[in-house]
């Protein structure tokens, strides 16, 4: 894990201030998950500048040669193999903006300033970025508001948060996570109960 | 106001008490509304408990009043979430669902100390429970002049300490209805304030509750006041034959002679005894004609001297009829005599003037409510008279100026009805407040039945479980914040609960009340002066009988 976080999963593809996607090989797809955090780092600066956002798709597009393959009557493991790991499309992921890091070394809940540039390197962020980002929750309101899977990526995203946390205070961590929810979506039963039951549900 | 600042306050105030919620809304007039935390148990408040808004500059010591349930969304009332999903239940507690309370700021604290409530504090300021440093701020410590009569709910090991002198300056009303300790409650009052000679005391005692000991429901005995302070308190009876039965050490039998009943005296029994207008114009013109043993001669007259009266005079036939009907009753009442041995009112006020309190127990004569109110009146009226002489006389010489003088009475409200308050004694002394040193402790169970100029005399209310809604009214008349204090009143205990509001604390209060027990006797004295008087039983048996032969009083 701490080589995963060391080394970029990808690199900028597309941006804007609401989010990027970023590219990675095919073979790094392991180490992707929905409603993982992750941070755009500009290449230029320090820790200042960083974009932190919440990965909400994984998008793999297909070619010419996969689509020859797909109908081949047999394909080698070794294609398959080649395939995966020298594939000149790279896997798509498209990233919702939460936050930055601001140039006094604090993370603000906010759209960023500017995008990350195109190449530079996402990472997924360490457990300690993660309890950083998420000791706050103020970010919410930016994905419940955006036009992603909201729900299904902030319950996605706050069990990955709770996983960080010593296992006596994941409860905890999720009760309050949970009072904040429904404190913005307090007008939206439908959308609250489902998120709700979402990271707990009640056969659990 | 910054952070710094609510710190500072915070240290000058010392340790924060657990959260309760925060302020939402609210108004001087109505009282605050609270939002409370998801973490506060609902269930662990209670109406008439104490909590503290910790405002800016100040903190304001408030009492829940009210306690409610609220939602974000009305849809969750029509939809409940589902609560077996243990998870859905934390979150929704306190957030979507959550619990309210309703307070009355009652005074506030600053660095200037404690003052009464002119405003508010602003939006979202911390609601805490009250600690025990908080009610001392405001209660303060039990002394000389503080008497502790129980404590604030949920602090047992706090006091709420009421300030006797204030207590004894204006009048005092003790009310709750039947059967929630209204005797003990007096008890109480009573004897801090003959332990901390405040003020001394005339007891109309009709059920002989307070002079000797009593049975209580339970069945066990409790000390009278006579036994607590035996040196401060007297006791006079109107029937020496009950006082003796119960073994009752008294000082002196009381004894009313016929010759000074005036008709005033009667105008005080005009419900009880059905007495009308021309009833008492006819008692007025006796009195005039035939002087002051006008009573003896009525009960006594031929039919002739009757005839002539009817004749000569404007008196109506039936009315005299009736009033001499009437009249006969007091030949019941054996402490009516037609020449008294001693002067009774002459008596109590030596009693009086030595610092003595005074406990007149009715005996048999008790259940007779026309002999209750026919001795409180006759005794009332003719001491205040004394009292009022002697304050006049003290602006010349301040020796003669008489003891503060406390009257208690029970039934109050035979006394103080509205029709005929304005012609007793007792409407004139509550009406007087301090001016001659004659005040009131009236006991009643229907506090609704006073007169409203009289109820808004009482400077000091404590009351016990009331609940009929005109009783409860009365009470809290001319209270600020008494829509919350309705609440709380209604739902006392029927037992050793009880609110205290008005000149002699600085707040409403809900206590429970000391338990009147041996503990309580210690805390009088009584122990103090139960090993005085051994003491001076075995100095006085080692004078008869020697070092050796006495083995008792230990």
């Amino acid at each position: 894990m701490a080589n995963a976080v060391d080394e970029p999963i990808g690199r900028v593809l597309r941006a804007s201030t609401q989010g990027f996607s970023a590219g990675a090989r095919v073979h790094q797809i392991d180490t992707l998950a929905f409603g993982m955090l992750v941070r755009a780092q500009p290449r230029n600066e320090e820790a200042q500048g960083a974009v932190y956002g919440l990965l909400y798709d994984i998008h793999i597009d297909d070619d010419p040669l996969v689509r020859e393959l797909v109908l081949a009557d047999t394909t080698s493991e070794e294609m398959i193999r080649d395939q995966h790991y020298h594939r000149l499309v790279p896997v798509e992921m498209s990233i919702l903006s939460i936050g930055f890091r601001a140039y006094d070394g604090q993370i603000r809940h906010a759209l960023p300033p500017r995008p990350p540039l195109s190449l530079d390197p996402v990472y997924v962020c360490s457990s300690e970025e993660i309890r950083e980002v998420t000791s706050r929750f103020d970010y919410f309101r930016l994905v419940l508001t955006s036009q992603v899977p909201s729900e299904q990526l902030l319950a996605a995203n706050l069990l990955i948060a709770a996983g960080t946390l010593p296992e006596n205070e994941q409860y905890d961590f999720l009760v309050r996570a949970g009072r904040e929810v429904a404190r913005l979506l307090g007008g939206d039963m439908a959308r609250l109960d489902n998120l709700l039951r979402l990271i707990y549900p009640s056969t659990q | 106001m910054t952070k710094k600042r609510v710190n500072e306050l915070d240290e000058f105030f010392g340790v924060r008490a657990p959260r309760l919620g925060v302020v939402t809304g609210g108004s001087l007039s109505r009282g605050l509304d609270v939002k409370l935390d998801p973490e506060t148990d609902i269930e662990r408040l209670a109406v008439g408990r104490y909590v503290v808004v910790h405002g800016r500059d100040r903190r304001y010591f408030s009492m829940i009043t009210d306690i409610g349930l609220g939602n974000t969304n009305p849809q969750i009332a029509s939809t409940p979430p589902d609560m077996s999903n243990p998870f859905l239940a934390d979150v929704y507690t306190g957030s979507t669902a959550f619990g309210m309370m309703h307070i009355a700021p009652m005074l506030t604290i600053g660095e200037g100390g404690v003052g009464p409530v002119r405003t508010i504090p602003p939006h979202f300021q911390d609601v805490l429970e009250a600690t025990e440093q908080d009610i001392n701020d405001v209660f303060g410590d039990e002394d000389e002049t503080h008497f502790n009569i129980g404590a604030p709910l949920e602090l047992e090991n706090t006091q709420i300490n009421v300030d006797l002198k204030r207590l004894t300056e204006r009048s005092v009303g003790v009310f709750g209805k039947s059967g929630t300790g209204k005797s003990f409650l007096t008890r109480i009052l009573l004897a801090g304030v003959i332990a901390r000679r405040a003020a001394v005391t005339l007891i109309f005692d009709m059920h002989n509750d307070y002079g000797w000991e009593v049975f209580t429901e339970d069945g066990s005995k409790v000390k009278g006041l006579r036994q607590l302070f035996p040196s401060r308190v007297a006791i006079f009876t109107l029937d020496e034959e009950s006082s003796r039965r119960r073994n009752a050490t008294y000082d002196f039998v009381v004894q009313l002679a016929y010759n000074d009943i005036e008709p005033e005296d009667l105008a005080a029994l005009r419900q009880t005894m059905d007495l009308s207008d021309t009833m008492l114009d006819a008692a007025y013109t006796l009195r005039r004609i035939w002087g002051r043993g006008w009573i003896q001669q009525l009960l006594t007259a031929e039919p002739e001297v009757i005839e002539d009266l009817l004749d000569t005079t404007t008196i109506n036939g039936p009315s005299l009829t009736a009033l001499i009907r009437r009249l006969e009753r007091f030949k019941r009442f054996g402490f009516l005599v037609p020449q008294t041995k001693d002067d009774s009112v002459q008596a109590i006020l030596n009693y009086l003037d030595n610092g003595m309190s005074i406990v007149l127990e009715f005996g048999r004569y008790g259940n007779a409510l026309e002999a209750y109110i026919l001795v409180a009146n006759y005794l009332t009226r003719r001491i205040r008279q004394r009292y009022v002489e002697r304050v006049e006389a003290s602006y010349g010489d301040e020796r003669q100026l008489p003891p503060q003088l406390m009257i208690t009475i029970e039934e109050a409200h035979k006394f103080l009805d509205p029709q005929i308050a304005r012609q007793t004694i007792f409407g004139t002394i509550a009406r007087e407040l301090r001016k001659y040193r004659v005040t009131l402790l009236v006991v009643d169970q229907r506090p609704s039945a006073i007169d409203e100029e009289v109820m808004s005399q009482i400077g000091t209310r404590v009351t016990a479980l009331l609940d009929n809604e005109r009783d409860i009214n009365a009470v809290l008349m001319g209270i600020s914040g008494a829509q919350g204090l309705r609440e709380v009143l209604s739902r006392l205990d029927t037992r050793q609960q009880a609110i205290v509001l008005g000149h002699a604390v600085p707040m409403p209060v809900v206590i429970r009340t000391r338990s009147y027990d041996e503990a309580f006797y210690a805390a009088m004295g009584a122990a103090l002066e139960g090993k005085k008087l051994r003491r001076a039983a075995r100095k006085g048996s080692r004078a008869l009988y020697g070092e050796d032969e006495f083995e008792g009083f230990d």
